[in-house]
């Protein structure tokens, strides 16, 4: 017992030891910014943040075949469009998932002072005006962005929007059609026919006060019937709602599950749990709010020069079509096909969402909100 | 009086120069806990305004969410401890079958990565549940607070339980003998015996499980329905609008309940310590109870255990079906988005070996200093090592992403941050254990080791750490799974080099594939056992001489 | 004794716990092979002090020196001072092989070295063949001489034990206390012994130190400390004792003539002096009384011969223990053979022998 104790504690102490050394070796890697013999894995960062403090110019001059990639975006999407680029033009790409837009920019603001990202990339545009007031992106305007429709361009060119995304109903036609369709309730096809009482307890969407979709939800019915009727739509599609969600992801698994019958969520991702066999479609119905998906060169950056051509080459047709099959989402070029199983983007009667509004009113609506649901 | 007691204070100190070695590890203890334990706090707490803070009462729904984490954490608290201590009891003291199961169940729900076990919940007790539909029929609303009740119960007792097994398998039998000798009725001794001696175990446990649920997002994030609670939108409030300023207020005023809590648990149980392991050695059986108790316990047992088992069960059956939910057919294609992942799975398992090691090691010298050194500033050692306890994980992991990202402490995106903070992060896990370990090995031990000539680092290797191995390894072996599956800490201070399997299965339920999120969360959750198996590590099979 | 040095030197030592004082400026001087025992009721300071020579606690003044050498700073595991604690404390987790071999393995002392040490040990201590058991798996008994073993198989000269008989059952105390004589004298250890038995204290001990709430009352060898008490809390607390009243009527050369109840008696003043009109209290053991049916002496009233009533007998086997009254005192008389009187009843006769008194003054027995 003495003596096989002493041999497990030399196994547990030198466990120890080396996890201290591997922290201490990391401190000190981190201190000099170089080296990486305790975790080789920290590397790739590091030097590109030790290069971009030293002279982001003679690096992106020299013609590096890197960019550093923040994404906002599913990440079989980033996988992809890494191969592709890489294809397309030698240039290897590190990503980061941050699978929010709201992480990526909390990331990118926490990194500021010496900034670790090339290109943010992925997620609402809105997301992207308060980096570029912070300084935080680089202007640039992308030689293909001309042919665009001028609400996907941001006027000081800080940011460039590059797909489109709307809101949808999810509809568990299962479900739907055993309870609902007996009782003689139409397919929902308008957001109005959302507060039919057949739904009361069956309906799930997302709060305003923590999701983004959720917000540019009850901002659409606001700017769609005005200020008066859309609470009072508001309110009565209350009556319906069994709960209001965290997330604007939520309610699509639940639907999906037969837990709920309908729901609101962003049309992109229920074509996406569609295509997994789940018994649910998408329905976009007409007078709904939409999000432009962003990109933006971060400021400072190692690898300006191909971050820019990144820009360029997310706007070309090919990729606007890549990325709409694998994301279900809408390109901004109005030469690409919608999405599968999504109507055409001209028979979409968008609202005329007024994004400088929307953020204006923001605290208002969710206090406003928040008093109306109480407890629920 | 205070100043009576600064002056003892000051005295302690000053005897330390007699001790040049122990001086120097005090204050290396001291500064390295305190700037990684404090100044992260500090960070996140001056973040906002001071006028942000007047929000906590002015935003309704913030305040009705701070409400009702109060209460839940209540209700959650007496219900965790009470199954915990079911457990605790019938594994130690009852003889019955299925022990190795019962105690399985203990450690399952602390492996589980947030969101994908709330899914379970979903399936099986949601409005069209396998179990509350089908199976019973009812019309049972999983959705608010009685549903996160119960989730929060069977997630967080086991955290309680580690700590009261600990003091139950060493309470001392001849004491109860006693009590029934002195015509004391079983319930008698259970209520003026047994009870009291288990006291700081019971605290201690439900401390654990209190600051556990007060800091708990992922749960409520998918049961909770329109109950808000605090790190919920916290976490909210950072993901959803990058508002650090609103998640910063949010954090601290889960700052406040946890410090309340960790206060309340320090003066209810007070410096009492029952010394049980004095060297004088006895070998009693436990008092028998009536069959009647004794099986009553073991069906409450059992059916914890098998609700337990439902959860994981259609959890594991679900990494191998077509469409999650839905569609039962058999599938091995979950299991490619795992085959993709291998850094992060490396990764999980590297960064959780190392920081519940150093956590383990660093705890235990904390635990040392505190319980066993009279050298003035054992509070506050006690209070550095339990605090990061007291702190939410996304606050943590916020504190750490805010505090180290400049010069000359800059460590973003290093595995050195990880580390770090899952290290301070499971600190208190593995410092309670260690110390209530201390509390129950009598000084005369030790004192004999120092009189055969044992100095003390001598004596602490050859004496105290064989003794503490249980404690040091069951925190050991908490703490490395729980940092397997933790998201929360590590959150905002990942990078595409350092990435982690929870991120990984954050991102497949953020894109809807709950199979491979499911087949993800099963093999994190079998390597995880199986490096414990591996290496010996779980307690159960470490009973080789009880305390 | 015989060493012109003391082994153990403890030079006017105090300690205080918070407000509590547990050790008031205590001075005693320990010879070299000798077996010195602590005695007093618990919370005396008899155990703090053997602590504070073991080195677990500072004294707060005064000096410890062990062979002339100041000891106060120096480490516990420095000070080669074994203790055999109460509790034993064993270490649970080694076998009795390695709890006994612990020391001698931090001395790194040589492997064979060790293995004969440990045979010897294990033979004089009869434990061999339980080399391989775990603690709890011993008799106390068995505990306890694991516990001495420990504390005696480096060799040192000085033993430190902490009422180590107090968790054995009394006969076999009693057996163990020689064997602890003998083995202390064979191995000509310098043993501080702590109890709160004053049995075991008078038998083992070449000396003794009574300690009574931080202080010590009396040092001096077994026969000092019993029959010459230096005040009445040692007469009281070492042994039986009677207390009788008085008031000095005379003194006579070496001798006082004392005024007590039943009659004058006249006792060696134990070099004290004393002047008439003086309070004092004689202390006379029980046995230093013998006891007569009262007709059998035919009614022979002498100074220092007393009639009295017995109020009831205790049988003790050896002896039977009487407690006889005499007019307002109440004296306890031990009748040494009972073997052929048996017991007696009623009136009886005592009668004091002067030389067996002892005089302290002041009033009051305790």
């Amino acid at each position: 017992m003495f003596r096989r104790w002493g041999k497990r504690t030399g196994n547990v102490l030198a466990l120890a030891l080396l996890a201290s050394m591997t922290v201490l070796g990391a401190c000190g890697q981190s201190n000099d910014g170089g080296g990486s013999a305790a975790s080789p894995s920290a590397g790739g960062t590091e030097s590109a943040s030790s290069g971009a403090s030293a002279s982001p110019e003679a690096s992106s001059a020299s013609g590096s075949n890197k960019l550093v990639l923040y994404s906002a975006l599913n990440e079989d999407d980033v996988i992809q469009l890494k191969q592709k680029f890489k294809e397309d033009t030698g240039i290897e790409i590190e990503y980061l998932n941050l699978g929010s837009a709201g992480e990526a920019s909390t990331r990118v603001q926490a990194e500021k002072d010496s900034p670790k990202a090339d290109i943010l990339v992925g997620g609402s545009v809105e997301f992207y005006q308060p980096l570029a007031e912070q300084g935080i992106l680089e202007k640039y305007t992308s030689p293909n962005a001309g042919e665009l429709d001028a609400k996907f361009n941001d006027p000081n060119g800080f940011w460039q929007g590059w797909y489109m995304g709307v809101l949808g109903i999810v509809l568990n036609k299962e479900r739907f059609d055993k309870e609902l369709a007996p009782k003689g309730v139409k397919e929902p096809a308008t957001w109005d026919d959302l507060l039919d009482p057949a739904y009361k307890g069956l309906f799930i969407t997302s709060n305003p006060a923590t999701a983004g979709g959720g917000y540019i939800f009850v901002a659409d019915q606001l700017f769609r019937l005005g200020e008066d009727k859309g609470w009072d739509y508001l309110k009565q599609l209350n009556a319906n709602v069994h709960h209001y969600t965290p997330k604007a992801g939520d309610g699509i698994n639940l639907t999906a599950t037969g837990e709920f019958v309908a729901g609101m969520s962003w049309a992109h991702d229920i074509v996406k749990s569609a295509k997994q066999g789940y018994p649910i479609k998408v329905i976009v119905p007409q007078q709904t709010a939409y999000e432009i998906g962003g990109v933006g060169i971060v400021k400072g950056g190692a690898n300006a020069e191909n971050a820019k051509k990144f820009v360029d080459w997310l706007l070309t047709k090919e990729i606007g079509e890549m990325n709409t099959k694998m994301s279900n989402r809408y390109s901004v070029r109005k030469d690409v096909a919608p999405p599968e199983g999504m109507t055409p983007i001209e028979n979409v009667n968008l609202v005329d969402y007024d994004r400088a509004k929307a953020a204006g009113m923001k605290a208002d609506v969710v206090k406003k909100f928040t008093d109306m649901i109480g407890t629920k | 009086m205070i100043s009576s007691a600064l002056r003892k204070t000051w005295m302690d100190i000053k005897k330390l120069k007699h001790e040049p070695a122990l001086a120097v590890v005090i204050a290396a203890v001291l500064v390295t806990t305190g700037f990684f334990v404090l100044w992260p706090i500090v960070k996140v707490v001056s973040f906002p305004r001071p006028a942000d803070y007047l929000q906590l009462f002015t935003n309704a729904r913030w305040f009705q969410a701070a409400l009702n984490s109060l209460f839940m954490t209540a209700i959650s608290t007496l219900s965790c401890t009470a199954v915990a201590f079911l457990f605790a009891y019938a594994i130690t003291r009852l003889d019955i079958p299925l022990k190795g199961l019962f105690r399985f169940v203990t450690l399952l729900p602390i492996v589980s990565p947030p969101f994908i076990v709330a899914l379970s919940y979903i399936l099986l007790f949601g409005r069209q549940g396998i179990v509350s539909k089908q199976l019973l029929q009812a019309n049972f609303d999983i959705y608010g607070w009685h549903g996160l009740w119960l989730v929060q119960t069977v997630t967080f007792f086991p955290y309680a339980y580690a700590v009261i097994y600990g003091v139950l398998k060493t309470s001392a039998v001849h004491l109860e003998y006693a009590a029934h000798n002195l015509g004391a009725t079983r319930w008698q001794v259970f209520r003026h015996v047994f009870l009291p001696l288990c006291r700081p175990g019971i605290a201690g446990g439900a401390l654990i499980a209190a600051m556990n649920v007060l800091a708990d997002f992922g749960n409520p994030m998918i049961i909770a329905g329109n109950f808000t609670l605090l790190p919920t939108e916290a976490y909210m409030q950072m993901s959803g609008w990058f508002d650090l300023s609103s998640a910063s207020v949010l954090s601290t005023a889960l700052l406040l309940p946890a410090l309340g809590l960790f206060l309340a648990n320090r003066v209810w149980v007070g410096r009492r310590s029952y010394v049980v392991v004095t060297g004088k050695e006895s070998s009693l059986r436990a008092y028998p109870v009536p069959s009647y108790v004794k099986w009553g316990l073991f069906a409450c047992c059992l059916f914890v255990a098998l609700f337990v088992l439902a959860v994981y069960g259609v959890l594991f059956y679900g990494a191998f079906t077509k469409t999650w939910g839905y569609d039962w057919s058999f599938t091995l294609r979950n299991l490619k988005y795992v085959s993709a992942k291998g850094t992060e799975l490396y990764n999980s398992i590297r960064y959780a070996l190392f920081s519940s090691l150093a956590a383990a090691v660093l705890a235990m010298i904390l635990a040392y200093l505190a319980e066993r050194k009279r050298i003035g500033v054992n509070r506050l050692l006690d209070l550095l090592a339990i605090l990061p306890g007291a702190v939410p994980g996304v606050f943590l992991g916020l504190g750490f992403a805010m505090a180290f990202n400049r010069a000359p402490f800059e460590l973003t995106g290093t595995s050195a941050i990880m580390i770090l903070a899952l290290t301070f992060w499971n600190l208190p896990t593995c410092y309670s254990a260690c110390l209530a370990g201390f509390q129950q090995i009598g000084r005369s031990l030790e004192e004999a080791s120092l009189n055969l000539g044992a100095g003390s680092f001598r004596t602490f290797r050859s004496i105290l750490l064989p003794l503490l191995k249980g404690p040091f390894l069951s925190g050991l072996a908490v703490s490395f799974l729980r940092s397997v599956t933790c998201l929360s800490v590590i959150i905002f201070i990942y990078s595409a080099h350092t990435s982690v399997g929870t991120v990984s299965i954050l991102s497949l339920v953020q894109n809807g594939a709950w199979g491979g999120a499911s087949a993800f969360t099963v093999v994190l959750i079998s390597i995880a056992f199986a490096v414990l198996a591996a290496t010996r590590l779980i307690p159960a099979t470490q009973d080789r001489r009880s305390l | 004794m015989n060493a012109a040095m003391p082994h153990i030197a403890i030079d006017n030592v105090s300690k205080t716990f918070g407000s509590f004082a547990a050790l008031q400026g205590i001075t005693l001087d320990i010879p070299q092979g000798s077996f010195t025992t602590l005695l007093g009721p618990s919370g005396c300071g008899k155990t703090t002090l053997m602590r504070l020579i073991a080195g677990f606690d500072e004294p707060d003044g005064g000096e410890i020196r062990i062979d002339g050498v100041k000891v106060n700073g120096v480490p516990a595991f420095r000070r080669q001072t074994p203790l055999v604690f109460q509790e034993y404390a064993l270490f649970p987790h080694m076998t009795v092989y390695e709890n006994i071999a612990y020391g001698l393995k931090l001395q790194k002392t040589p492997r064979e070295q060790i293995g004969r040490k440990m045979g010897e040990m294990l033979e004089m201590f009869g434990l061999t063949g339980l080399d391989n058991r775990l603690p709890k798996q011993l008799s106390g008994g068995q505990q306890q001489r694991v516990a001495f073993a420990r504390a005696l198989v480096m060799g040192q000269r000085v033993l430190l034990m902490d009422e180590p008989l107090s968790n054995l059952d009394a006969k076999m105390r009693v057996e163990v206390r020689s064997e602890l004589r003998e083995l202390q004298q064979r191995a000509g250890i310098t043993a501080i012994f702590v109890t709160h038995d004053q049995d075991e204290a008078l038998s083992l001990s070449d000396r003794i130190a009574v300690f009574d709430k931080g202080r010590i009352r009396q040092a001096g060898t077994p026969w000092e400390v019993y029959f010459k008490p230096d005040n009445a809390f040692v007469a009281d607390f070492v042994g039986t004792a009677n207390f009788i009243p008085g008031e000095v009527a005379g003194v006579e050369g070496t001798d006082v003539v004392v005024r007590c109840a039943p009659s004058l008696l006249r006792v060696d003043a134990g070099g004290r002096a004393f002047r008439p009109g003086d309070r004092v209290t004689l202390v006379v053991r029980p046995e230093c009384i013998s006891i007569s049916a009262e007709e059998a002496d035919g009614g022979v009233d002498a100074a220092n011969s007393w009639s009295g009533e017995i109020v009831n007998s205790t049988f003790l086997g050896r002896l039977i223990r009487y407690r006889v009254r005499c007019g307002p005192l109440a004296c306890i008389v031990d009748d040494a053979d009972p073997s052929v009187r048996g017991f007696l009843r009623g009136a009886v006769r005592l009668r004091l022998d002067p030389g067996k008194i002892h005089v302290l003054p002041g009033e009051g027995g305790g």
